[in-house]
């Protein structure tokens, strides 16, 4: 709900605007990494340092650290969901369940996931799990949320007509789960977003190979334009999953007004 | 959801449960989890380097409350906190008014916030640590930033929600400028920006304790790897404990100023 306001610049006007934002971006950089030079320590290179450096990287060792990166992500990722809406939908629907369980996800959530990456590399060692394991519990938490909203959502109508048309347990699942489905994809969505935050700094700190990883060996060794490449293509990664998110859910759910807006 | 005729003690049996979302139901949590956790532990006998008993982590607790390094972590964390969310948060609400003001503005910033927005905070962490190394600026910078973008969207999206018909009929009545603001803008909108700044608040604490992973010398980040690396699984876990606690603590006090500042917006659980 975009209220006009009483001035509207023309639409080519705004065009133009929306150049120079991206204008000034660069320009800002430049700035900075003019302001910042020092032959010895490159701690802000300019842009061109830092498409020399990727185009280095990738034909060494950048395409093995996205792979693993992408496989953490997506992989907790799937899974986290699937344990959040069977957990959600569980919590939601089944009593015994909501009364024990909802007061455990209550208290873990406050417990921060990435809190837990110290926790899960004494469990799990520096590999693909201590990583993916922090990616589970990010989406887990932020999907069972959401899928417990989404079934509270139901009204008394819709459970009286699956009562009296007398679904089977499995059929009043797929009601609720169908009634939930807009909220659970935000949380859906939303977890994705936060998947890379996950990635990022669990192999910060366990890091043998993806995008955190390098990023930790640039700092090590002052490698400010190798960051910027991490830093960069975890962006665009995300970025393309967001898209992709939201392009397939059109596809799936046409029906579904959620994630509509960005 | 309605409990729907299950009978009358089904229903008092519920009212004597904390309400689910609250306070009351982490601390109901944090109970059930801990009488598995000890079932657990003397059942199956694990190595405490994999799962300590809840009587160690108490005592590590113990022991370093009482050798005041906990203090100084905690001390450490909360004031990283406390500028990291100031910094952020205060910007994010300039920004985020200046939004949903003007259409030039909204033209100039989206594009930036929309290509900002994903770059993740915590991949700043090597870069803040290369920049200002583990002084507390660097840590500032992550928390500032993790908290800037929920705040700024919000508040474009609160003040831009507020009801047209309210503010025709507040036009009518022959208010503007400063009253304007103060008496139908703020109330309307304040609502949907005390919640983005208490997602705000929760991202700083995550944050907080993210950008001590790497390059810190103190803070609770730093005594949960520290301990990790010393294979210390008692005091990681206590660390957590703490961490925990402080969040339920923090959420409860944006509970509380909702209640004072707002009491005319129901507040939303989860």
């Amino acid at each position: 709900m975009i209220q006009p306001a009483p001035y509207q610049p023309s639409a080519a006007r705004l065009a133009t605007i929306r150049l120079a934002a991206i204008a000034s971006v660069l320009i800002g950089w430049l700035v900075l990494a003019w302001v910042f030079y020092s032959p010895r320590l490159e701690l802000f290179p300019p842009p061109w340092r830092v498409a020399v450096r990727f185009v280095q990287l990738a034909r060494t060792e950048l395409l093995a650290d996205v792979w693993a990166s992408l496989q953490e992500a997506a992989g907790g990722w799937a899974l986290g969901s699937l344990l959040g809406v069977a957990l959600g939908l569980l919590i939601g629907r089944v009593r015994v369940a909501g009364l024990l369980l909802r007061p455990v996800v209550d208290f873990l959530r406050f417990i921060s996931p990435l809190a837990w990456v110290p926790l899960a590399i004494l469990w799990f060692g520096i590999g693909y799990w201590s990583k993916a394991g922090i990616i589970v519990l990010i989406s887990l938490f932020t999907v069972v949320v959401n899928t417990v909203q989404g079934t509270a959502a139901m009204d008394a109508d819709t459970a009286k007509a699956s009562r009296s048309l007398r679904l089977t347990a499995l059929q009043r699942m797929q009601v609720g789960l169908m009634t939930a489905m807009p909220d659970i994809l935000v949380g859906l969505r939303y977890a994705l977003g936060a998947a890379w935050g996950g990635v990022v700094l669990s192999e910060l700190v366990a890091g043998d190979v993806g995008l955190g990883a390098l990023e930790g060996y640039g700092g090590q060794s002052f490698d400010v334009a190798q960051i910027m490449v991490g830093m960069g293509l975890l962006a665009g990664m995300g970025y393309a999953a967001n898209w992709g998110f939201v392009r397939a859910q059109r596809r799936l759910f046409p029906w579904i007004v959620a994630n509509r807006a960005r | 959801m309605k409990p729907t005729g299950r009978g009358a003690m089904n229903l008092t049996f519920s009212r004597l449960l904390p309400s689910p979302g609250g306070a009351g139901s982490a601390v109901l949590g944090f109970l059930i989890l801990l009488a598995v956790w000890a079932a657990t532990h003397t059942l199956f006998h694990v190595r405490p380097v994999i799962l300590p008993s809840p009587l160690a982590v108490w005592q590590a607790l113990g022991e370093m409350a009482a050798s005041g390094s906990l203090g100084l972590d905690v001390g450490t964390s909360l004031v990283e906190l406390f500028w990291g969310f100031l910094v952020g948060a205060t910007l994010g609400l300039l920004s985020g008014a200046a939004l949903a003001r003007s259409q030039a503005m909204r033209a100039f910033l989206d594009p930036l916030v929309e290509t900002f927005r994903f770059i993740v905070p915590f991949s700043l962490v090597p870069l803040v640590v290369v920049w200002f190394g583990v002084s507390i600026a660097g840590k500032i910078f992550v928390v500032g930033y993790a908290c800037y973008f929920v705040v700024a969207i919000n508040t474009a999206a609160a003040i831009q929600g507020v009801d047209p018909l309210v503010l025709k009929a507040a036009a009518m009545l022959g208010l503007s400028g400063r009253r304007m603001l103060f008496q139908v803008i703020l109330p309307a909108a304040l609502p949907r920006i005390l919640t983005a700044l208490q997602l705000a608040l929760a991202y700083a604490w995550v944050a907080v304790i993210a950008a001590e992973y790497v390059g810190a010398s103190a803070g609770l980040g730093y005594l949960i790897t520290n301990a990790q690396s010393g294979l210390e699984t008692a005091k990681v876990m206590a660390g957590m404990v703490v961490i925990g606690g402080l969040g339920l603590g923090f959420s409860q006090m944006v509970v509380l100023i909702r209640r004072l500042t707002v009491p005319y917006a129901p507040n939303a659980g989860w």
